[in-house]
């Protein structure tokens, strides 16, 4: 029991790995990105074909794949999202959902039905583990997956509170208008956070085809996933995505552990629950506001 | 020499014309308070100039800059600020994030955070603490210091007395006063008296068009009281 | 300014309109009497789509709810058939008795599904989906991937039962058709079409949102229970992956924002569009679904208001009067 609650630990890191892009995004732009799991299928593959192709190392081959997703984020937010997002809030689903369909199709076009995986490119890595006292094990790969998401989630919060460009992006988030009137260049400042959650998805990407295999459709897993994490742990908090990962996995690992389907059913039951709970206790809180109010 | 230009502008809100065919120029170090009753147009006004409300048309040139198509950020940059009604700081940033984001747009000058709390004296204490948690007072003179931190060439103020204490009024009056030294200044103020102290040149509004326009010196109250209510037309 | 208004609701377009959907009605009756077996079972699918469409743009174009989660609806309607018919119940009786337990399974939901916002309701509604789906998948009756099927239809003659799934389709797109038609007429048509137009500034004249959205999202998932019902009725065999495919959703997207989203017609030649479109190239598989993928993106950044709200604007036609018009008789200005 005690090996599986750690098991689930480390899957949870590398759920908050996929979220924590998800979730920056949707605290900075207010965009739920639909096509974040295809993208981070997108990166494995991308990965997959430097390795199998021009034998490069899927960890030499981030420092090429990182810079091109970073791109195609800044691309993305300055000629399609930002385009949509002005249309109000429910055009951006209906354009990322699309990007979503025409990414999951055209991979399959490229490279058919067959599941990939990039553990064969890592060495040992990939089943390598260290022995802990009392006869527990722990993967060298997952170990690095919980400090690689502890690291990015550090390094962007710091980003945030101590870079002007950071600065500038919670400033556009809070209200675009005026920061414009400061100074900011709002465009640039979204653009900008898009690179950077791009930037998470390569490396989320890169994790999911070390840790296990991959194919052209298994992006929608990756994305319920991720914005489960991230409603879990509260949206806005990075360091909540953390938890929010954590904490589906450990559910999933319970319902694994009562039914042999209850894996994926464990987690989306505690994400409903959580759910329920928040709405509840919201909605407390603003029939509480309105009486003081109206008293 | 003339800094900023308006000319012929038009601004839509909605369906309404809220400036029409508008015309002024505004020389340097000039203080100019733009008066009129509520929904004169001074407020569409100065966000049109600014670039935070887009123009239908006419012409806006900052010294020999056309900058009519030119976005909020990049007028910014070229030397021109709004402190926007009802102050818009960023609620969940520190006064100080709020003043530092200011400097964005990186043009040289005097202003630094550390000259804006010498400036604004009752902001040093506060200096960690959200906007959010500021009184009225305080969000004012960050508003005001955030605004100068661009180092700007013209100064916008909307309604900078909104709301504020009498007492609060006359601190960041003061802080003004300080701070204003050569720079031209434009701005919107409901209270006569406040606008006269400070203003070497008022203009009064009235339904979207200038009806006065003239230098302080040359102005007594009732004629401004005339022109704020439409009883008569003049310029100088 | 002279002259005067006159407030109306009907024009020359909207009778002719109404004329040539009446004749329409008659022709498609009709229809079985001449038409082949092929043909019948692909206005069968027709129908089926129009009536996706429609309830998924009663809910995102009226309610303003976008969701990727209509799936959900529409494997249940088809799994809550296969259940009680399995029963014993007629299984063209079941068709509509899942569809009323799917209603009010989503009543039940829209309690809390309804109090998120835009993308988390959209993605929630998703996880939803694939909740129900492994629920579903625990049946022993479903077998979980293996499914089941419509046994029970055995009994009757193919012929027969091909006709009779025809006409049952055609009558329940035409009375859903005709119940959205007549609930935007209604008064709280004019609840509907105000939060559409702005939710905030509904809220303050007096409308009541939340009760005028839930009323669109248990009618959406009780037209989609009925289609998922049908397309069950008409392909026998009842597989959860296939009808819990978030595919069905990417279809109703597609065929209401290039028909016109928020716009009554828009769906429907939405529907006859993408109806066209997958007879034409559905061979072709991957592109198919590449070039469906590629008109969401491009209608919702380029077109928003789809074909039929580019028609609208152009030639002032409303075939379908929901709301009024004015007229200025006399001179104007």
């Amino acid at each position: 029991m005690l090996s599986n609650l750690i098991q689930a630990v480390f899957l949870g890191g590398y759920y908050a790995m996929v979220a924590c892009g998800l979730s920056f995004m949707f605290s900075v732009m207010r965009i739920i990105n639909l096509a974040h799991g295809s993208l981070a299928i997108l990166s494995a593959y991308l990965l997959y074909v430097l390795a199998q192709k021009f034998n490069i190392n899927p960890f030499l081959g981030l420092l090429i794949v990182v810079p091109v997703m970073a791109t195609l984020g800044w691309i993305l937010q300055r000629y399609l999202l930002d385009r949509s997002a002005k249309g109000g809030e429910l055009l951006p689903v209906l354009t990322t959902f699309g990007i979503a369909i025409v990414l999951d199709n055209l991979m399959f076009q490229r490279f058919g039905a067959d599941t990939r995986s990039l553990a064969p490119y890592i060495g040992d890595l990939s089943w390598a583990s260290y022995a802990l006292p009392g006869g527990l094990f722990v993967g060298k790969l997952q170990i690095l997956v919980l400090m690689t998401v502890i690291v990015v989630i550090g390094a962007l919060q710091l980003f945030l509170k101590k870079t002007q460009l950071g600065r500038s992006i919670r400033a556009t988030a809070m209200d675009p208008d005026t920061a414009g009137l400061v100074g900011i260049d709002a465009k640039r400042a979204t653009a900008a956070a898009t690179a950077i959650a791009m930037a998470t998805v390569a490396l989320a990407g890169a994790f999911l085809g070390m840790r296990a295999t991959f194919e052209p459709y298994s992006g929608t897993p990756q994305l319920l996933a991720a914005f489960e994490a991230t409603v879990i742990g509260g949206i806005g908090s990075l360091w909540g995505t953390l938890a929010g990962g954590i904490i589906l996995a450990i559910a999933q690992t319970l319902g694994a552990s009562v039914h042999p389907q209850g894996f994926l059913l464990g987690g989306h039951l505690a994400f409903l629950i959580v759910l329920f709970f928040r709405l509840h206790r919201n909605r407390d809180a603003i029939l509480t506001w309105l009486r003081v109010r109206t008293a | 020499m003339t800094l900023l230009a308006i000319e012929n502008l038009d601004v839509r809100h909605g369906q309404l014309l809220a400036v029409k065919d508008a015309s002024i120029k505004v020389d340097k170090g000039e203080i100019l308070a733009l008066v009129g009753a509520n929904g004169a147009g001074k407020s569409t006004l100065l966000r049109a100039i600014a670039g935070a409300h887009r123009q239908t048309s006419g012409r806006i040139v900052l010294e020999s800059n056309d900058i009519s198509d030119w976005q909020s950020f990049q007028r910014v940059k070229s030397g021109m600020s709004l402190v926007p009604e009802g102050r818009k700081l960023f609620q969940d940033l520190s006064v100080e994030e709020n003043l530092v984001l200011g400097g964005v747009a990186g043009r040289k000058g005097m202003w630094t955070v550390d000259k804006i709390f010498e400036t604004f004296p009752m902001l040093v204490k506060r200096r960690q603490a959200k906007a959010a948690t500021l009184s009225g007072g305080e969000q004012q003179a960050a508003a005001i210091g955030r605004a100068l931190m661009s180092n700007p060439d013209i100064l916008m103020l909307d309604e900078i007395s909104l709301g504020l204490s009498p007492a609060a009024v006359d601190l960041v009056y003061a802080s003004l006063n300080n701070a204003k030294s050569g720079m031209t200044i434009v701005l919107v103020e409901q209270e006569l008296s406040r606008a006269m102290n400070f203003a070497t040149r008022i203009v009064c509004m009235l339904e979207g068009q200038f009806v006065l326009d003239r230098a302080t010196r040359d102005l007594n109250r009732q004629e401004i009281t005339a022109a704020y209510f439409g009883k008569q037309r003049s310029t100088h | 300014m002279t002259g005067a208004f006159v407030v109306e609701r009907w024009t020359t377009a909207s009778r002719i309109g109404f004329l040539v959907i009446a004749f329409a009605i008659v022709v498609l009756v009709a229809a079985p009497i001449v038409l082949k077996a092929g043909t019948l079972d692909r206005l069968t699918a027709l129908f089926i789509y129009v009536m996706l469409a429609a309830m998924w743009n009663a809910l995102a174009g009226y309610g303003g709810l976008v969701s990727i989660g209509q799936q959900l609806f529409f494997g249940l309607g088809a799994y809550f058939t296969v259940r009680l018919a399995d029963a014993g119940l007629n299984p063209f009786a079941s068709t509509i008795a899942a569809a009323l337990i799917v209603a009010g399974i989503a009543w039940a939901m829209s309690h809390f599904m309804l109090q998120l916002r835009g993308g988390e309701f959209a993605i929630g509604m998703w996880v939803l989906s694939e909740l129900t789906h492994l629920l579903v998948n625990l049946d022993r009756l479903v077998q979980g991937e293996t499914g089941t099927s419509l046994i029970s239809m055995n009994v009757y003659d193919p012929d027969n039962r091909r006709i009779a799934i025809y006409l049952l389709a055609f009558g329940i797109m035409v009375a859903l058709l005709g119940a959205l038609y007549a609930l935007l007429r209604s008064k709280s048509g004019a609840a509907i079409q105000a939060i559409r137009d702005n939710e905030v500034a509904a809220t303050s004249v007096g409308v009541d949102v939340l009760k005028t959205k839930r009323i669109l999202f248990v009618l959406a998932a009780f037209g989609i229970g009925l289609a998922g019902a049908l397309w069950l009725c008409s392909a026998l065999t009842f597989q959860p992956k296939t009808y819990f495919s978030v595919q069905w959703t990417a279809y109703m997207i597609f065929m209401v924002l290039v028909g016109g989203i928020g716009k009554f017609e828009g769906a429907i030649l939405g529907a006859l569009l993408f109806f066209t479109i997958e007879t034409w190239f559905g061979g072709t598989g991957v592109w198919y679904l590449i070039g469906l993928g590629l008109a969401a993106v491009v209608f919702s950044l380029f077109f928003p208001k789809g074909i039929w709200g580019a028609i609208e604007q152009r030639f002032g036609i409303t075939l379908l009067p929901i709301g009024y018009r004015l007229k200025i008789i006399g001179g104007a200005e």
